[in-house]
């Protein structure tokens, strides 16, 4: 190795599946420190690499894999990974992130990232042996459940400690929703990786790594992590975190009503404590169970022990549980664990399921289809027969489930009369169990999130402290901490935007550094891990270069402002959730989104962003491409249906406000570091 | 003195994993760790696997050279010079707690960081525990103290019944 590489491994994987052939490159350092490593690679890898409008299904697209600086070391929030591709799911950006231990051992094996390409003539597994990459048959595995595959490589393979990164068997039949599963139950599931690693016929990937990784000044990063774990283990979100994860949102969801509930019909069900998060806690978890490092342990092993829905496993997270649950009017639980389990095995995005069934019953109950559309299964709410039923179905493209294995919105389209109206997704992909009714903030989120309908993208968590002091002391907008209000939410999604990019380039978890307020330590951190001498305000601006780089790819592929949206039902029907804090809200989309662009320096009127930025964030040459699309068809359509929704004196107001906040998140960027 | 493992409270994190490569060489890796977890993750159970002090080491006996000792503290000490990385050792290990280092080609059983393990300092949950000696804890003593009476009591009225039933007594109360 002619570098030392601190943090990082030093390779990047190229695997050619056509050929059968793998070469590596050595890390470009100005590259990494642009994009700080895993969705930032990858999303700069897509950009470069893929053709505009090129098809996600064929052997042009690209499967890539991206680690984080931290990833493999005690750093205990760091060892993330992200999948990507141009999704099938989509045809936009698809990348998905997951919590694993096959990020550690890729590192160690050598590789920040591997690039997939080509497509294997027959089923293939491909390992990852250190520096001897092999290819292994894999028709035997073909239509077979993630357990199987799992286990079956590693008995062939010989070592049980493999990481092995699969697909279920929905996949191999052609699902488009299908995610890519890590050691069994840890999903990478939006956006379709696992519809691409089918599409290439791959069954699995297996990593073994014996290498080690060093960092550049370990006594500060040690003691670093250290007081990361102690400022997570005295955080008050500590024992509900550690205790139920993500299943403890059930609760108070539900309590300011807006859980989703009967397809986002409503916000409240009086039955959720059934299958809340503390009931799991009581009733069902046998113990916790942690990404590689963590000392959160967020997730958790259960099992049901009798009766006709007997399971073990891990999980699920309240993304998944909710769809199985209030989503389709059922409460559950014991249910709801065995569904996701079923789901999980079968390798589909348990959001994008639970969207189905949930939107099929409603359409059931609007007259607009009837049981004998869906080979004569009974969907009234709640049916948990039905629910087990449409999963077999959709998986194995069978009767009814083969108009719906391309997601919702296809499946609106092959069912017409209508049906789109109440298809709760963006761009394509399914939106989360939370409705943007009772937190703003997140409507936006989802409106605008590169990868269609999405939490995650900018979880601008800060909205939910419901403390306007907060909100002004870190922002100078009141407005900012409170859920329900406007003023401010642009910014805010911007910023939180940002963060979640540096999160997923960094393969931090979110749920700990940005939702545990660990932001100002990070800067430190990557400092002490790199040798580098970064500023947390050069940290938000490669989450900013992320974000833009992500838009100029769907830019390309078509996606302008009118994309940039909501289901009507959020922006125009009033909640109702018999009488709670939310009842009655709407999402007022646009003055946001106006807030948003302003704040993105984006053309409002077709969300594409400016050369002016494009340059500051030293992306020339995609605005060199961007100039292409800034008045073509799409653009021009977008322009002619724009009208502002902001006046000159407010879009005043708003610009000198956003230029406070940059100023101040400047000055905290600068003051947390001395 | 040893290291005794909770597997309830072990979440699979593999910190320990982590502590003890960087106790011994500031670097991070699983391979390079004495202490591995063993992750079965269809049932669930994560078991961290380290070197189980036996009283007569098969790897000290196991050793072709003589390369391996036993040290005060109980741990197996390893004579660099000596070892010739033949790996019997590993083969000898009845619990696979004995393996090679990947960079230097010689085994690197616990060394229990001379008396202060870093894997226990560092587990987060406590699944992992120091005891001094083969005693156990006083409240583990009187958990087993408190079994084995009731199992006493149990096998004593079992096999006394006749004998109180000649005397006409009846245990019923």
């Amino acid at each position: 190795m002619s570098e030392r590489y601190y943090g990082y491994a030093g390779k990047i994987l190229r695997i050619d599946l056509s050929n059968r052939k793998a070469s590596t490159e050595d890390l470009y350092m100005p590259t990494a420190r642009q994009f700080l490593g895993g969705r930032g690679f990858n999303m700069k890898t897509l950009y470069d690499e893929l053709k505009p409008g090129m098809d996600p299904k064929s052997e042009d697209n690209k499967y890539l894999i991206g680690t984080g600086m931290f990833g493999g070391t005690l750093c205990p929030f760091g060892t993330r990974i992200n999948v990507s591709g141009k999704s099938p799911q989509t045809g936009i950006i698809g990348d998905s992130n997951a919590g694993t231990h096959f990020a550690a051992d890729l590192k160690y094996a050598g590789y920040d990232q591997v690039i997939v390409e080509g497509k294997a003539e027959d089923p293939v597994y491909i390992f990852v042996d250190d520096d001897q990459i092999t290819f292994h048959d894999a028709s035997h595995l073909w239509g077979k459940t993630v357990r199987h595959v799992t286990e079956t490589v590693r008995k062939e393979l010989k070592d049980s400690s493999i990481q092995i990164l699969s697909t279920g068997l929905a996949a191999d039949h052609g699902v488009q929703f299908c995610g890519t599963f890590f050691n069994l139950t840890r999903a990478a599931a939006r956006t379709g990786t696992g519809a691409i690693l089918a599409s290439k016929n791959i069954k699995a990937i297996a990593v073994r790594g014996t290498g080690a990784l060093e960092v550049h000044d370990p006594d500060s990063f040690y003691e670093l992590n250290r007081q990361i774990a102690q400022l997570i283990r005295i955080n008050p979100q500590y024992e509900a975190r550690a205790t139920m994860g993500t299943t403890s949102n059930v609760r108070w969801l539900n309590e300011k009503g807006f859980l989703t509930v009967n397809h986002f019909l409503c916000g409240y069900q009086p039955t959720a404590h059934r299958w809340e998060g503390e009931t799991l806690r009581a009733n069902y978890n046998v113990k916790s169970k942690a990404c590689f490092g963590c000392s959160l342990h967020c997730s958790r092993y259960a099992t049901v022990r009798d009766g006709p829905y007997q399971m073990h496993g891990e999980g699920p997270e309240y993304e998944a549980m909710a769809g199985f649950a209030s989503r389709m009017g059922a409460d559950d639980p014991e249910f709801m664990l065995y569904a996701n389990r079923v789901c999980n095995e079968y390798g589909m995005d348990e959001i994008t399921v639970g969207e189905l069934i949930s939107w099929l019953m409603e359409l059931n109950q609007r007259g607009i289809i009837s049981s004998k559309d869906v080979d004569g299964l009974d969907l009234s709410w709640g049916n948990k027969e039905t629910a087990l039923a449409l999963m077999e179905k959709i998986a194995r493209r069978e009767g009814i489930g083969d108009l719906l294995a391309d997601g919702v919105t296809k499946a609106a389209e092959r069912i017409g009369r209508g049906s789109d109206v109440y298809a709760m997704e963006v761009k394509g992909l399914e939106i989360i169990n939370g409705d943007p009714r009772g937190m703003v903030g997140y409507g936006l989120t989802y409106a605008v999130s590169d990868r269609g309908a999405d939490h995650l993208r900018s979880e601008p968590y800060f909205e939910l402290k419901d403390d306007p002091a907060i909100g002004e002391a870190w922002f100078g907008i009141p407005e900012t901490a409170q859920r329900l209000e406007y003023h401010g939410k642009g910014v805010l999604v911007k910023w939180s935007g940002e963060w979640c990019a540096v999160s997923d380039a960094l393969e931090v978890c979110k749920n700990t550094m940005v939702c545990m307020d660990l932001i100002p330590y990070v800067a430190d951190l990557v400092n002490a891990t790199t040798g580098w001498d970064v500023t947390l305000a050069d940290l938000q601006q490669a989450g900013e270069r992320i974000i833009n780089v992500e838009r100029c790819f769907n830019v390309r592929e078509g996606i302008r402002r009118p994309d940039d949206t909501l289901p009507s039902r959020f922006t125009d029907e009033p909640m109702e959730c018999g009488g709670r804090e939310t009842q009655g809200n709407t999402v007022g989309l646009e003055y946001m989104l106006e807030q948003y662009y302003l704040a993105r320096n984006w053309d409002p009127r077709t969300a594409i962003p400016n050369r002016e930025k494009l340059q500051e964030l030293g992306l020339a040459y995609m605005d060199e491409d961007m100039e292409g699309y800034r008045d073509d068809e799409a653009s021009r359509k977008a322009v002619a249906e724009y009208s502002s929704t902001l006046d000159a004196d407010e879009a005043g107001r708003l610009r000198a406000e956003i230029q406070t906040f940059e100023k101040r998140m400047r000055e905290k960027a600068t003051s947390s570091e001395t | 003195m040893q290291i005794k493992v909770n597997p309830g409270l072990c979440t699979g994190c593999r910190l320990c994993e982590m502590e003890c490569s960087f106790a011994h060489e500031r670097r991070f890796g699983t391979h390079i760790s004495r202490i591995r977890v063993n992750k079965a993750e269809h049932t669930g159970i994560d078991y961290p696997v380290l070197c189980q002090f036996c009283e007569n080491s098969p790897c000290v006996n196991a050793c072709p050279v003589g390369a391996l000792s036993k040290t005060e503290l109980g741990t197996i000490r390893v004579n660099r010079e000596g070892c010739t990385g033949c790996g019997t050792c590993v083969s000898a290990c009845p619990f696979g707690a004995m393996n090679l280092h990947p960079e230097q080609g010689i085994p690197i059983p616990c060394d229990l960081c001379n008396g202060d393990p870093a894997c226990v300092k560092g587990c987060p949950t406590n699944a992992l525990e120091i005891f001094e000696s083969r005693l156990l804890s006083r409240e583990k003593q009187i958990e087993l103290m408190e079994v084995a009476t009731a199992k006493r009591d149990g096998f004593a009225r079992r096999t006394t019944r006749k004998t109180l039933e000649k005397w006409g007594i009846s245990d019923d109360e």
